[in-house]
């Protein structure tokens, strides 16, 4: 009898597990159970969920754009080739076909005939007008005003004919303004009207019944899924499979196991560790794209040891950094001579990166003065030559690379203390605040046009400039490419900026890496370094 | 008894006030801040960036943030979320359905286990049984939730394809509940064998205490079936000290679980939580905490009153 009592108990747990194995549905992921041709679900693995689908509002985070350039689209775009394109307008204005003024202040655009709205109503100049109204309403959480800012006004030639009157010249205006999705345009019909407080929190940001995009707004589930329908009446392309999910996976382990399970069909920004087991997958596409992004350590002009430029050179030469780049990141990336990356029309290709010479290194820092101590590390003045090295912590590249550099650094008699912090404290107090760190690591990632970043990061006083860089000749020359029309013009400029940073070392110049896309069972898929994945979404097809 | 209740009431008006005070002024002397998020914008100026502090009303004193906190708490107003620009009690409520549906499953199967395992390691002290089952315990207890939920997703779904690897439904599928258990089965499975390990330990330990009083061996001389001495005499005053910490227990479910919910991606008030302490998304995050403040103080007296209600011996005067 004592034998018993316990097992008569565990009955009905079995027949519990029993019940939910019948009640399950038949196994297998759901990208795979969609009928590829047309009917399909694409499921589309999300690192982050996105803070809202307002193509205006902010905070500027790029999986509001992914999930945006599925629902909305601009007037022109930039193909993965790097050329500009018509996308809502149906051509791309230039100085040669009148579509820009001789002065660089007036610039036309036309809206193709059949763009429309999914209410009905045709995408016309009363969207770039409202956009314009609603951007520049300081009350209003806009995620940039960068351009909008210099538009003196917006006048409708004809429903489908605008035009956009600047205070001054801003060649970058097209790209910043009317080429992505976060900004994009916004329906007149929807926020014409309303007032800062209800832009900021209308049902539309979250609900988006009103797009112009290859696919419509269907639900958003929060912290699960956001899902998007096929746009019947789309101007373009008829859209390959009728829906998208969204699904929301924010580690990127589980994400990884949702790929292998063929579970998603696609996986963004996956970790360089994770690439020899993404390629195992079967039916997956690895891409390795270069990318419009960087990879360095700003320098603490604060620190007046690390004003000496000798000093600056002496530390990037004693970086192996071609090593960080294979053995790190499997080869996949470009070293850099400075910021800007070879994809970007304004990198100076006369530029080498400077190359690892731990000797030269040393001589540096004798001349600076720094003299090698009986502990194994440089003193002058009575102070040792002792570096705090910053970073966002949980990043396993950063982790392996600035113990390296700590290594590399020893070697040299450069004392380099590490102090890792969460990112959302890195970038807004630590870096900021221009104290507890001597070297800051970060990776910048921009848009086509660079000129915007390169006024945050290096011009005196810049937003973004936290290591207080400070060079009179980068500031004219910023401000003088800023009303150039002609981008030849521009390129050498920039160019002759970019020597400049070259030379005076504000950050310690690493390397590009690749981005690194998945893409399971999909085709049509095809990363674009301008733009987000979804650009082209309305191509991508389920191959089982 | 309703005296002691209203009483305890009353008691815990000031412990949640004190709570959201603390929590208040701890939350702002985190580093970091809601603005980390805008530092990237295209185009953005310091005077920008000082702009969207005023916006939230952040370049006012801390005394006088929390005070309109208050103000607008107590009317069920916590203010519009940083990231979403939502309510942020609205998006609690969202999240606390999913948050219910994975802990209380596992909930449910915790204390049905734990009563199975601990009063079986009890009664067969010392046999192989009670020795697995305690091995088997402490590798729960022991195993970090991450790797033992990754470990699970990557047998279960990536090599058998038995269960889904993560969410709560199968994307673009239409509702169905056997989908929905299948969803809900390795999470419930993960974050049930871990509490599993430290509950079944305490029925255990109480029922050994209970087992050996005169009382149990009383009814044992008496010709009472086994069964019965164990599950109606012993059972039934093992269940005092295991109660209280069960209630307890209980309480921390609204908290939902930041790992597993993470790992199988479910969408519930620890992933929120998480998020909103990453973004310092501080509307969300005094929402949440504050909510789960009041249901632990109330978990507390439940347990209380629960205790006098199993415990004769105990009068509320």
């Amino acid at each position: 009898m004592r034998d018993k009592w316990w097992k008569s108990l565990l009955s009905p747990l079995a027949a519990a597990g029993l019940l939910l194995a019948v009640a399950a549905p038949a196994m297998g992921p759901a990208a795979q159970a969609a009928a590829a041709g047309g009917s399909g679900t694409i499921v589309d693995g999300l690192y982050e969920e996105p803070g809202n689908l307002n193509p205006i509002l902010g905070p500027d985070m790029t999986y509001s754009q992914i999930v945006d350039t599925a629902i909305f689209r601009n007037l022109f775009m930039i193909t993965p080739k790097g050329v500009m394109e018509p996308d809502l307008a149906s051509v791309v204005p230039t100085v040669q076909n009148g579509g820009i003024s001789k002065n660089g202040l007036v610039y036309t655009f036309h809206i193709k005939p059949n763009a429309n709205w999914t209410d009905g109503q045709p995408v016309s100049c009363q969207d770039i007008y409202e956009t314009w109204k609603v951007v520049t309403n300081p009350a209003v959480l806009a995620v940039t005003r960068l351009g909008w800012d210099d538009v003196q006004n917006v006048k409708t030639i004809s429903p489908k004919v605008c035009q956009v009157d600047l205070k001054k010249p801003f060649p970058a205006i097209l790209i910043d303004d009317f080429s992505e999705n976060l900004p994009g345009l916004i329906p007149y019909s929807v926020f014409h009207g309303m007032t800062a407080p209800e832009i900021n929190t209308a049902s539309f940001n979250h609900d988006p019944t009103v797009t112009d995009g290859p696919y419509m707004f269907q639900s958003w589930a929060p912290g699960a899924s956001i899902t998007v329908v096929a746009n019947p009446n789309w101007y373009g392309p008829k859209p390959k499979e009728s829906t998208i999910v969204f699904k929301i996976i924010p580690d990127e382990n589980s994400l990884l196991a949702n790929a292998q399970a063929h579970q998603i069909n696609t996986y963004y920004f996956a970790p360089i560790e994770q690439a020899k087991q993404l390629k195992a997958i079967s039916g997956a596409h690895v891409f390795f794209t270069p990318m419009a992004a960087w990879e360095s350590a700003d320098i603490n002009f604060r620190n007046p040891a690390l004003r000496d430029r000798n000093v600056r050179v002496a530390l990037e030469m004693a970086i192996d950094r071609e090593a960080i780049l294979k053995k790190i990141w499997l080869g996949y990336g470009v070293l850099s001579a400075a910021d800007q990356p070879p994809i970007i029309w304004a990198n100076n290709p006369k530029l080498k990166p400077y190359s690892y010479d731990p000797k030269e290194s040393k001589i540096l820092l004798d001349k600076a003065g720094w003299k090698m101590g009986p502990d194994g590390y440089r003193h002058k003045n009575g102070k040792t030559l002792q570096l705090v090295y910053a970073t966002t912590s949980g990043n396993p590249w950063r982790e392996a690379t600035e113990r390296l550099v700590q290594y590399w650094f020893k070697e040299i008699g450069v004392k380099m203390v590490i102090h890792d912090y969460p990112a959302n404290v890195y970038f807004g107090t630590v870096l900021p605040s221009g104290k507890g760190w001597d070297l800051g690591e970060f990776e910048w990632t921009e848009g086509y046009d660079p000129a915007a970043s390169e006024e945050q990061l290096y011009e005196s006083g810049g937003a973004q400039n936290y290591g207080n860089y400070s060079n009179a000749k980068v500031d004219r020359l910023l401000h003088e490419q800023d009303t150039m029309l002609s981008q030849s013009s521009r390129q050498t400029v920039l160019r002759q900026e970019q020597a400049i940073l070259h030379q005076d070392l504000p950050a310690l110049w690493y390397y590009t890496p690749d981005e690194i896309d998945a893409a399971i069972n999909l085709k049509g898929y095809q990363p674009d370094p301008w733009y987000v994945e979804t650009w082209n979404c309305y191509d991508w097809q389920l191959t089982q | 008894m309703g005296v002691f209740v209203v009483r305890r009431l009353a008691q815990a008006v000031p412990v949640i006030f004190l709570i959201s005070l603390l929590l208040f002024f701890m939350m702002h002397a985190m580093p970091g801040g809601p603005l980390a998020m805008y530092v990237h914008q295209p185009g953005i100026t310091k005077a920008m960036l000082e702009q969207i502090r005023i916006d939230y009303g952040l370049n006012q004193g801390l005394w006088t943030q929390y005070v309109d906190w208050l103000g607008k708490a107590v009317r069920g107003d916590f203010g519009y979320s940083y990231v979403y620009a939502q309510p942020a009690a609205g998006m609690m409520l969202q999240r606390l359905p999913a948050t219910l549906e994975l802990m209380l499953s596992s909930f449910l199967i915790t204390v049905l286990c734990s009563f199975l395992l601990g009063v079986y390691s009890a009664v067969r002290q010392y046999s192989f049984g009670d020795y697995l089952i305690t091995v088997v315990s402490y590798f729960g207890f022991s195993m970090p939730t991450f790797w033992l939920g990754l470990m699970v997703l990557i047998l279960f779904s990536v090599h058998l394809h038995w269960f889904p690897a993560g969410g709560m439904a199968t994307a673009g599928a239409a509702f169905s509940l056997g989908d929905r258990l299948w969803h809900l089965i390795l999470p419930m499975l993960v974050l049930a064998f871990y509490t599993l390990a430290s509950e079944s330990r305490y029925v255990r330990s109480s029922m050994l205490d209970v087992i050996h009083q005169d009382y149990i061996r009383t009814a044992r001389a008496k010709g009472v079936g086994e069964g019965r001495v164990i599950w109606r005499h012993a059972l039934r005053n093992a269940l005092l000290p295991v109660v209280t910490v069960m209630v307890m227990d209980a309480a921390y479910l609204f908290g939902g679980a930041l790992i597993t919910e993470t790992i199988f991606s479910w969408p519930g008030m620890g992933r929120l939580f998480i998020q909103a302490i990453l973004q310092s998304d501080y509307p969300v995050l005094m929402a949440v905490v504050s909510f789960l403040s009041v249901v632990i103080v109330l978990a507390n007296i439940l347990a209380d009153v629960l205790y006098g209600l199993l415990d004769p011996r105990i009068q509320y005067s």
